[in-house]
């Protein structure tokens, strides 16, 4: 029990860094939900992009097209200069620029069917396609009815009249209604390996190293306390600590998102958190033996966390990573984390299955328990080392 | 006095060894990482055939329809869908299981049904609708022209058959628009940045309340500006050469484009440093916290910055630019990754100097900040 005791004094001496580490990690978790796009509906709604127009025509047929595409799109100004250009671009927070030049009603009116308009988009962009194929098929209708003799303002009218009868697109769910969790909570949960991992390195793992200083070590070795004692209280005393962040961070959750965490959705994903939490101790746990420091172990948290979570898809979607990456990804416990939150929340193309689920949680056990063992014969091996 | 303690701070930089190996490893892991894990990332974004299945209404004549989608998905280079024909529960079923983006159903017009629980993919969801509001738009007007106008009917036709190319596009060639340099900019940005660990710990070596170093140190006749001042430099020194390895060993080994002019390169680098190291040494300046503690505060604001400036989430900045722009000119890890992304993309180098410059001043301000802090400062007994 002392080595227990001890473990939570030197908790208590830091709780200042603890708490500040807990603290900027609830902050990053909150901004990544927030940021994250908001894009589960139960009803399809064709996907809206940001595009800027540039009328230079100031026609009728102009004016039709640009009032169609804004019924589909959010319009944004266009960009001051090109550079402004590239940098939305660049950044994806716009999507296509479209211009129509003078002289477009006149080609549309003579069947002209080649360089009606000019865009700038991203090249080869699925998002550009679709954009590209919107007006195209409002133009070639126009055209239409253009063609079979009908008047420039007739043809605007009849084509925005067979838009309005379009048969909405339906769309059929396969797992009940209880599914009615906002996806920002299952953003909560998408970058928790990334923030157990640096908020358990940089806060518990310190600890830890204090335990496993040369001389600290060689003193409780030389004491009459087991050394496999010593290392069941440590864990349990990780472990303790760890639960208590997590409950912590539930808590942090509970405030922000209130009633929707006890979702069964969501009440699922929590689980799953902690299965994840294991792992994230017992890592800790193992790189205490490595970090001589608390610089160390800033850097560490970095390397491990950061390159975990973006092998495993918790920054980037899994399903826009290559097959090579996925393959390295499905031997690092968060992938298993990650494919199981994107099956609940319905991110990714795994159809809901509670099998998957237990498979995913069992895995991530696992590999705690490897990672554990792992830790304990080092510091068999370390203590032996003398 | 300055080259006596530069030489002896830069060698206890250099004796600790944990502290050498994991400045390095930090970049070249995860950059390594960064590289495996984006390799395949902008080709996602390129469009493929889409999966749907085909439902046909067997008590009416489909010939024209089938037509039209087996062109449509005839294999090649121009492939549009992937057309499985299916009974009606064969198709929900395999809509369940994802393997298909959608089902069209013919009846008098085409109808479009997608699965609810398929997020991931609403792109393809979205152009797979544009399609058929396209065949029921076309449908719709032949049907009208038909009516109102028959002998204009051959006109439409031959419109319709036409091939259309309405869209020129305009590109932009000179810039490189690789949405993943984000993620390396970034990387470089922070491995600058955590120099603010050195920072704090020459501050907290010079202090006398605060470590035995700082009390020996304290009582030894040197003028403190000049040892504070050497071991900055050294701190400098040893930075930039780890942030300079890992530097090329990006550039050449993983063939990230950081653009031809590697001198700016380097020196916006430097400047990072530079910012990292007075960071860390004026938040090391500031009331008597212990040394971990002070490390805490720092961490915590290097994340911050670095997450605000894109290394967790690529276009974040845009957002901070439409909440805050203010933030973006402050930010040290966006003044960083901005001046890297603005010498791979613009031709002039405005931008970046103002970063660069941004940046100098922000250190100046730190270091300078930080040296009122602790001057003259008296011990009664320590």
């Amino acid at each position: 029990m002392q080595v227990f005791n001890a473990f939570f004094k030197i908790a208590r001496k830091r709780i200042t860094a603890i708490s500040i580490y807990f603290i900027i990690y609830a902050v990053i978790t909150l901004i990544f939900s927030f940021t994250a796009s908001d894009e589960i509906n139960s009803k399809f709604q064709a996907k809206s992009l940001t595009i800027s127009i540039t009328d230079e025509d100031h026609s009728t047929a102009s004016a039709a097209v640009t009032e169609y595409l804004s019924s589909l799109h959010e319009i944004s100004e266009l960009p001051a200069d090109e550079e402004a250009i590239s940098d939305q671009l660049y950044y994806r927070t716009l999507d296509y620029v479209l211009i129509i030049p003078s002289g477009f009603e006149e080609k549309l009116l003579s069947q002209e069917k080649e360089n009606l308009f000019e865009n700038i988009k991203i090249p080869g962009s699925a998002n550009g396609y679709f954009v590209d194929q919107q007006i195209s098929q409002y133009t070639s209708t126009l055209q239409l009815y253009l063609a079979g003799g009908c008047s420039l303002d007739d043809a605007v009218a009849k084509t925005n009249t067979s838009i309005d009868e379009l048969a909405p697109v339906s769309s059929v769910s396969f797992h009940d209604a209880k599914n009615n969790t906002s996806s920002r909570v299952f953003y909560l949960y998408q970058y928790l390996p990334y923030i157990f991992i640096a908020m358990l390195f940089t806060g518990l793992a310190p600890i830890l190293v204090i335990f496993n200083k040369e001389t600290l070590h060689a003193r409780m070795c030389c004491s009459a306390f087991p050394l496999v004692k010593r290392n069941f209280y440590l864990s349990i005393a990780s472990i303790v600590y760890s639960l208590i962040s997590w409950i912590l961070f539930i808590i942090f959750g509970l405030l922000v998102y209130g009633k929707e965490m006890f979702s069964h959705l969501s009440l699922l994903c929590m689980a799953n958190s902690l299965a994840f939490l294991f792992v994230a101790v017992a890592l800790a746990l193992l790189i205490s033996f490595f970090a001589p420091d608390d610089n160390t172990v800033n850097i560490l948290a970095n390397i491990l966390g950061l390159s975990m979570s973006f092998l495993c898809g918790v920054f980037v979607p899994q399903y826009m990573l290559s097959d090579g990456v996925l393959s390295v990804g499905k031997f690092l416990p968060a992938y298993w984390y990650i494919k199981a939150n994107n099956m609940l929340a319905g991110f990714s193309s795994d159809p809901f299955s509670m099998n998957t689920y237990y498979q995913c949680i069992g895995i991530q056990l696992l590999f705690a328990a490897a990672i554990f063992a792992i830790a304990l014969s080092f510091s068999k091996l370390k203590s032996k080392g003398r | 006095m300055f080259i006596h303690t530069l030489y002896y701070t830069l060698k206890t930089m250099l004796r600790n060894k944990s502290q050498v190996l994991w400045c390095l490893a930090f970049p070249i892991i995860l950059g390594t990482m960064f590289h495996f894990a984006f390799g395949d990332l902008s080709s996602s974004e390129q469009f493929s055939a889409i999966p749907v299945a085909v439902v046909l209404d067997d008590s009416k004549n489909n010939s024209i329809l089938t037509n039209i989608l087996d062109t449509l998905g005839a294999p090649g280079e121009d492939q549009f869908l992937e057309i499985t024909y299916a009974t009606e529960e064969e198709a929900l079923s395999l809509l369940e299981q994802k393997k298909i983006t959608g089902i069209l159903y013919s009846n008098d017009t085409l109808s479009l049904t997608i699965s609810a629980e398929m997020t991931d993919d609403a792109i393809s969801q979205s152009i797979l609708s544009a399609f058929v509001e396209q065949y029921n738009m076309s449908y719709a007007a032949l049907y009208d022209v038909a009516i109102t106008h028959p002998e204009a009917m051959p006109d439409v036709i031959s419109a319709l058959m036409e091939e259309t190319n309405y869209l020129t596009e305009i590109s932009f060639a000179k810039g490189d628009l690789d949405e993943t340099l984000t993620y390396f900019f970034n990387l470089i940005a922070m491995t600058c940045l955590y120099a603010a660990m050195m920072g704090n710990n020459i501050a907290i070596d010079n202090q006398a309340n605060l470590s035995n170093l700082g009390a020996r140190r304290n009582v030894s006749p040197v003028h403190r500006l000049i040892t504070i001042f050497a071991d900055l430099t050294a701190a400098l020194i040893f930075q930039f050469t780890s942030v300079s390895i890992s530097l090329c060993y990006l550039h050449f080994a993983l063939g990230v484009n950081f653009g031809s002019q590697i001198g700016y390169v380097l020196l916006a680098a430097l400047a990072g440093c530079l910012t990292g190291i007075s960071l860390g040494f004026f938040i090391g300046c500031i009331g008597h916290l212990n040394r971990n503690t002070k490390l805490g505060i720092l961490m915590a604001a290097i994340m911050i910055c670095c997450l605000l400036s894109g290394l967790m989430i690529g276009n974040i900045r845009m957002y901070v630019e439409k909440l805050c722009p203010a933030l973006n000119h402050i930010n040290p890890a966006a003044l960083i990754s901005d001046s890297l992304y603005a010498l791979a993309v613009y031709p002039s180098h405005e931008r970046y100097f103002t970063n660069i410059i941004t940046l100098f001043i922000l250190s100046l301000c730190f270091s300078f900040g930080g040296f009122i802090l602790i001057r003259r400062k008296k011990y009664a007994s320590v």
